[in-house]
Protein backbone atom coordinates (compact mmCIF):
# COMPACT_ATOMS: atom_id res chain seq x y z
CA UNK A 1 0.00 0.00 0.00
CA UNK A 2 2.78 2.33 1.02
CA UNK A 3 4.66 2.09 -2.21
CA UNK A 4 1.27 2.92 -3.90
CA UNK A 5 0.65 6.80 -2.68
CA UNK A 6 3.67 8.46 -4.70
CA UNK A 7 3.40 5.96 -7.81
CA UNK A 8 -0.26 6.62 -8.31
CA UNK A 9 0.44 10.23 -8.30
CA UNK A 10 3.14 10.22 -10.26
CA UNK A 11 0.82 8.08 -12.61
CA UNK A 12 -1.87 10.69 -12.48
CA UNK A 13 0.17 13.07 -13.42
CA UNK A 14 1.92 11.58 -16.62
CA UNK A 15 -1.81 10.90 -17.78
CA UNK A 16 -3.05 14.56 -16.98
CA UNK A 17 0.58 15.45 -19.15
CA UNK A 18 -0.59 12.97 -21.95
CA UNK A 19 -3.91 14.21 -22.11
CA UNK A 20 -2.69 17.84 -22.17
CA UNK A 21 -0.08 17.17 -25.08
CA UNK A 22 -3.06 16.11 -26.53
CA UNK A 23 -5.32 18.55 -26.88
CA UNK A 24 -2.61 20.37 -28.68
CA UNK A 25 -1.51 17.96 -30.79
CA UNK A 26 -4.63 16.74 -32.21
CA UNK A 27 -6.94 18.55 -34.85
CA UNK A 28 -10.31 16.76 -34.74
CA UNK A 29 -12.71 17.96 -31.70
CA UNK A 30 -13.99 14.69 -30.51
CA UNK A 31 -10.59 13.39 -29.93
CA UNK A 32 -9.75 16.60 -28.28
CA UNK A 33 -12.78 16.31 -26.07
CA UNK A 34 -11.58 12.41 -24.92
CA UNK A 35 -8.48 14.00 -24.30
CA UNK A 36 -10.11 16.26 -21.65
CA UNK A 37 -11.65 13.42 -20.11
CA UNK A 38 -8.56 11.34 -19.88
CA UNK A 39 -7.66 15.07 -17.45
CA UNK A 40 -10.61 14.46 -15.80
CA UNK A 41 -9.32 11.01 -14.87
CA UNK A 42 -6.08 11.77 -13.64
CA UNK A 43 -7.15 14.11 -11.73
CA UNK A 44 -9.99 11.72 -9.66
CA UNK A 45 -6.80 9.34 -9.62
CA UNK A 46 -4.93 12.12 -7.11
CA UNK A 47 -8.32 12.79 -5.13
CA UNK A 48 -8.56 8.99 -4.57
CA UNK A 49 -5.01 8.31 -3.43
CA UNK A 50 -4.81 10.75 -1.17
CA UNK A 51 -8.00 10.25 0.43
CA UNK A 52 -7.24 6.88 0.50
CA UNK A 53 -3.61 7.71 1.92
CA UNK A 54 -5.11 10.31 4.57
CA UNK A 55 -8.19 8.57 4.96
CA UNK A 56 -10.47 11.44 4.42
CA UNK A 57 -14.05 11.01 2.91
CA UNK A 58 -13.82 14.46 1.42
CA UNK A 59 -11.49 13.16 -1.40
CA UNK A 60 -14.47 10.45 -2.81
CA UNK A 61 -16.83 13.50 -2.26
CA UNK A 62 -14.71 15.58 -4.82
CA UNK A 63 -14.44 12.72 -6.98
CA UNK A 64 -18.06 12.08 -6.82
CA UNK A 65 -18.61 15.91 -8.12
CA UNK A 66 -15.87 16.07 -10.65
CA UNK A 67 -17.91 12.66 -12.27
CA UNK A 68 -21.02 14.20 -12.32
CA UNK A 69 -19.38 17.41 -14.25
CA UNK A 70 -17.63 15.26 -16.37
CA UNK A 71 -20.74 13.64 -17.59
CA UNK A 72 -23.00 16.83 -18.04
CA UNK A 73 -19.68 18.38 -19.92
CA UNK A 74 -20.08 15.51 -21.63
CA UNK A 75 -24.03 15.73 -22.87
CA UNK A 76 -23.82 19.23 -23.77
CA UNK A 77 -20.18 18.85 -25.93
CA UNK A 78 -21.39 16.16 -27.67
CA UNK A 79 -24.91 17.47 -28.79
CA UNK A 80 -22.81 20.34 -29.89
CA UNK A 81 -20.77 18.56 -32.00
CA UNK A 82 -23.74 16.72 -33.19
CA UNK A 83 -25.24 19.98 -34.35
CA UNK A 84 -21.82 21.05 -36.03
CA UNK A 85 -21.57 18.40 -37.96
CA UNK A 86 -24.62 18.85 -39.19
CA UNK A 87 -23.80 21.62 -40.35
CA UNK A 88 -20.40 21.63 -42.24
CA UNK A 89 -19.65 17.40 -42.18
CA UNK A 90 -16.78 17.16 -40.34
CA UNK A 91 -15.43 18.78 -36.61
CA UNK A 92 -12.15 19.62 -37.46
CA UNK A 93 -10.94 22.68 -34.57
CA UNK A 94 -9.54 24.57 -36.64
CA UNK A 95 -12.24 25.11 -39.00
CA UNK A 96 -14.27 26.39 -36.52
CA UNK A 97 -13.33 30.31 -36.91
CA UNK A 98 -16.79 31.87 -37.36
CA UNK A 99 -16.36 34.43 -33.85
CA UNK A 100 -13.13 35.00 -35.52
CA UNK A 101 -14.32 36.81 -38.98
CA UNK B 1 4.13 -9.49 -4.45
CA UNK B 2 1.22 -10.41 -6.13
CA UNK B 3 -0.41 -7.85 -5.78
CA UNK B 4 2.77 -5.81 -7.02
CA UNK B 5 3.34 -7.45 -10.23
CA UNK B 6 -0.78 -6.51 -10.38
CA UNK B 7 -0.02 -2.78 -9.77
CA UNK B 8 2.56 -2.45 -11.81
CA UNK B 9 1.05 -4.23 -15.05
CA UNK B 10 -1.98 -1.66 -14.29
CA UNK B 11 0.13 1.63 -14.34
CA UNK B 12 1.78 0.01 -17.46
CA UNK B 13 -1.97 -0.30 -18.93
CA UNK B 14 -3.07 2.75 -17.63
CA UNK B 15 -0.09 4.64 -19.45
CA UNK B 16 -0.34 2.82 -22.61
CA UNK B 17 -4.08 3.70 -22.93
CA UNK B 18 -3.46 6.79 -22.37
CA UNK B 19 -0.51 7.24 -24.44
CA UNK B 20 -2.94 5.51 -27.34
CA UNK B 21 -5.69 7.80 -27.00
CA UNK B 22 -3.45 10.75 -27.87
CA UNK B 23 -1.92 8.43 -30.84
CA UNK B 24 -4.33 6.48 -32.41
CA UNK B 25 -5.37 7.70 -35.76
CA UNK B 26 -9.28 6.71 -36.24
CA UNK B 27 -11.38 8.36 -33.46
CA UNK B 28 -13.37 4.68 -32.88
CA UNK B 29 -9.90 3.40 -31.53
CA UNK B 30 -9.20 6.50 -28.78
CA UNK B 31 -12.49 5.81 -27.32
CA UNK B 32 -11.80 2.07 -27.11
CA UNK B 33 -8.18 3.10 -25.14
CA UNK B 34 -9.70 5.47 -23.47
CA UNK B 35 -12.40 2.98 -22.13
CA UNK B 36 -9.28 0.51 -21.72
CA UNK B 37 -7.18 3.22 -19.32
CA UNK B 38 -10.38 4.18 -17.49
CA UNK B 39 -10.86 0.52 -16.27
CA UNK B 40 -7.42 0.27 -15.14
CA UNK B 41 -7.98 3.42 -13.06
CA UNK B 42 -10.97 1.56 -11.26
CA UNK B 43 -8.25 -1.54 -10.96
CA UNK B 44 -6.09 0.54 -9.06
CA UNK B 45 -8.94 1.88 -7.08
CA UNK B 46 -9.65 -1.15 -6.21
CA UNK B 47 -5.55 -1.62 -4.95
CA UNK B 48 -6.30 1.13 -2.82
CA UNK B 49 -9.28 0.04 -0.94
CA UNK B 50 -11.56 2.75 -2.71
CA UNK B 51 -14.31 0.49 -3.40
CA UNK B 52 -16.78 2.85 -3.96
CA UNK B 53 -15.00 4.76 -6.74
CA UNK B 54 -13.97 1.63 -8.60
CA UNK B 55 -17.71 0.90 -8.82
CA UNK B 56 -18.17 4.59 -9.68
CA UNK B 57 -15.53 5.32 -12.31
CA UNK B 58 -16.75 1.63 -14.16
CA UNK B 59 -20.54 2.58 -14.22
CA UNK B 60 -20.72 6.13 -14.89
CA UNK B 61 -17.45 6.61 -16.82
CA UNK B 62 -16.55 3.37 -18.54
CA UNK B 63 -20.35 2.93 -18.79
CA UNK B 64 -22.70 5.70 -19.30
CA UNK B 65 -20.19 8.59 -20.15
CA UNK B 66 -17.91 6.28 -23.18
CA UNK B 67 -21.42 5.07 -24.62
CA UNK B 68 -22.14 7.89 -24.96
CA UNK B 69 -18.67 9.20 -26.90
CA UNK B 70 -18.91 5.83 -28.90
CA UNK B 71 -22.92 6.70 -29.90
CA UNK B 72 -21.94 9.90 -31.49
CA UNK B 73 -18.46 8.91 -33.39
CA UNK B 74 -20.64 6.20 -35.02
CA UNK B 75 -23.60 8.19 -35.48
CA UNK B 76 -21.86 10.66 -37.26
CA UNK B 77 -19.30 8.22 -38.92
CA UNK B 78 -16.04 9.44 -37.95
CA UNK B 79 -13.94 6.45 -39.51
CA UNK B 80 -11.13 7.60 -41.74
CA UNK B 81 -10.97 11.55 -40.67
CA UNK B 82 -9.23 11.98 -38.14
CA UNK B 83 -5.20 12.60 -38.16
CA UNK B 84 -3.04 14.24 -36.51
CA UNK B 85 -2.59 17.93 -35.94
CA UNK B 86 -1.82 19.62 -39.43
CA UNK B 87 -0.92 22.76 -37.33
CA UNK B 88 2.45 24.67 -38.01
CA UNK B 89 5.39 22.80 -36.28
CA UNK B 90 6.56 25.26 -33.86
CA UNK B 91 2.98 24.72 -32.08
CA UNK B 92 3.05 21.63 -31.72
CA UNK B 93 6.59 21.23 -30.36
CA UNK B 94 5.83 23.85 -27.84
CA UNK B 95 2.65 21.75 -26.66
CA UNK B 96 4.76 18.87 -25.93
CA UNK B 97 6.91 20.98 -24.05
CA UNK B 98 4.70 22.49 -21.83
CA UNK B 99 2.95 19.14 -21.13
CA UNK B 100 6.36 17.42 -20.23
CA UNK B 101 7.05 20.71 -17.97
CA UNK B 102 3.81 20.89 -16.64
CA UNK B 103 4.59 16.85 -15.72
CA UNK B 104 7.96 17.51 -14.25
CA UNK B 105 7.09 20.28 -11.75
CA UNK B 106 4.16 18.26 -10.29
CA UNK B 107 6.38 15.63 -10.15
CA UNK B 108 8.89 17.93 -8.57
CA UNK B 109 5.93 19.00 -5.54
CA UNK B 110 5.14 15.52 -4.99
CA UNK B 111 8.88 14.87 -4.40
CA UNK B 112 9.22 17.80 -2.48
CA UNK B 113 7.99 16.85 0.59
CA UNK B 114 4.64 18.87 0.25
CA UNK B 115 2.24 15.81 0.76
CA UNK B 116 2.60 14.73 4.37
CA UNK B 117 3.40 10.90 4.47
CA UNK B 118 0.61 7.90 4.54
CA UNK B 119 -0.73 7.32 8.19
CA UNK B 120 -0.87 3.41 8.40
CA UNK B 121 -2.60 1.46 6.48
CA UNK B 122 -5.25 0.15 9.33
CA UNK B 123 -6.40 4.33 9.46
CA UNK B 124 -6.64 4.90 6.35
CA UNK B 125 -9.75 3.38 4.91
CA UNK B 126 -12.57 5.51 3.68
CA UNK B 127 -15.85 3.43 3.07
CA UNK B 128 -19.09 4.15 1.57
CA UNK B 129 -20.25 5.17 4.81
CA UNK B 130 -18.28 8.18 5.87
CA UNK B 131 -18.65 9.65 2.26
CA UNK B 132 -22.47 9.62 2.25
CA UNK B 133 -22.54 10.80 5.78
CA UNK B 134 -20.25 13.42 4.31
CA UNK B 135 -22.62 14.59 1.16
CA UNK B 136 -25.29 14.37 3.20
CA UNK B 137 -24.18 17.23 5.40
CA UNK B 138 -20.92 19.17 5.13
CA UNK B 139 -21.72 19.10 1.39
CA UNK B 140 -25.16 18.79 1.08
CA UNK B 141 -25.49 22.41 -1.03
CA UNK B 142 -22.74 21.03 -3.33
CA UNK B 143 -24.55 18.12 -3.98
CA UNK B 144 -27.95 19.83 -4.44
CA UNK B 145 -26.40 22.32 -6.63
CA UNK B 146 -24.78 19.48 -8.65
CA UNK B 147 -27.86 17.58 -9.50
CA UNK B 148 -29.35 21.07 -10.84
CA UNK B 149 -26.42 21.38 -12.76
CA UNK B 150 -26.67 17.33 -14.68
CA UNK B 151 -30.55 18.38 -14.71
CA UNK B 152 -29.91 21.74 -17.10
CA UNK B 153 -27.13 20.34 -18.91
CA UNK B 154 -29.60 17.38 -19.58
CA UNK B 155 -32.01 19.75 -20.64
CA UNK B 156 -29.15 21.75 -22.72
CA UNK B 157 -28.01 18.41 -24.89
CA UNK B 158 -32.14 17.91 -26.00
CA UNK B 159 -32.89 21.30 -27.17
CA UNK B 160 -28.83 21.02 -28.79
CA UNK B 161 -29.14 17.98 -30.68
CA UNK B 162 -32.34 17.71 -32.22
CA UNK B 163 -32.45 17.59 -36.14
CA UNK B 164 -34.99 20.41 -37.49
CA UNK B 165 -38.00 20.00 -35.72
CA UNK B 166 -38.48 23.85 -36.36
CA UNK B 167 -39.48 24.50 -39.68
CA UNK B 168 -37.55 27.76 -41.55
CA UNK B 169 -34.87 27.89 -38.49
CA UNK B 170 -31.40 28.12 -40.87
CA UNK B 171 -27.70 26.92 -39.78
CA UNK B 172 -25.09 29.34 -38.45
CA UNK B 173 -23.27 28.89 -41.81
CA UNK B 174 -26.62 29.93 -43.83
CA UNK B 175 -26.59 32.94 -41.04
CA UNK B 176 -23.52 33.78 -42.11
CA UNK B 177 -23.12 33.72 -45.62
CA UNK B 178 -26.57 35.73 -45.56
CA UNK B 179 -24.71 38.34 -43.39
CA UNK B 180 -21.54 37.89 -45.70
CA UNK B 181 -24.01 38.86 -48.89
Amino acid sequence: MEYMIPGNLVVAVMIFAIGAIGIMWRRDAITIFMCIELMFNAANLGFITLAQSLGKPEGVAVFLFVITIAAAEAAVGLALFIKIFDDRENIEAEKLDLLKR
Amino acid sequence: MFLKILYHLFVFLALFGSLMVVVSKKAIYSALFLILTMLTIASLFVLMNAQLAAALQVIVYAGAIMVLFLFVIMLLNLGKQAPLSRRSRPVRWLGLLFGVGIGAQIIAVIYSGFIPPAETTAAASVTIDHVARLILTDYLYPFEMISVLLLVAVIGAVVLARRHLVQGVETVTETAEKAGK
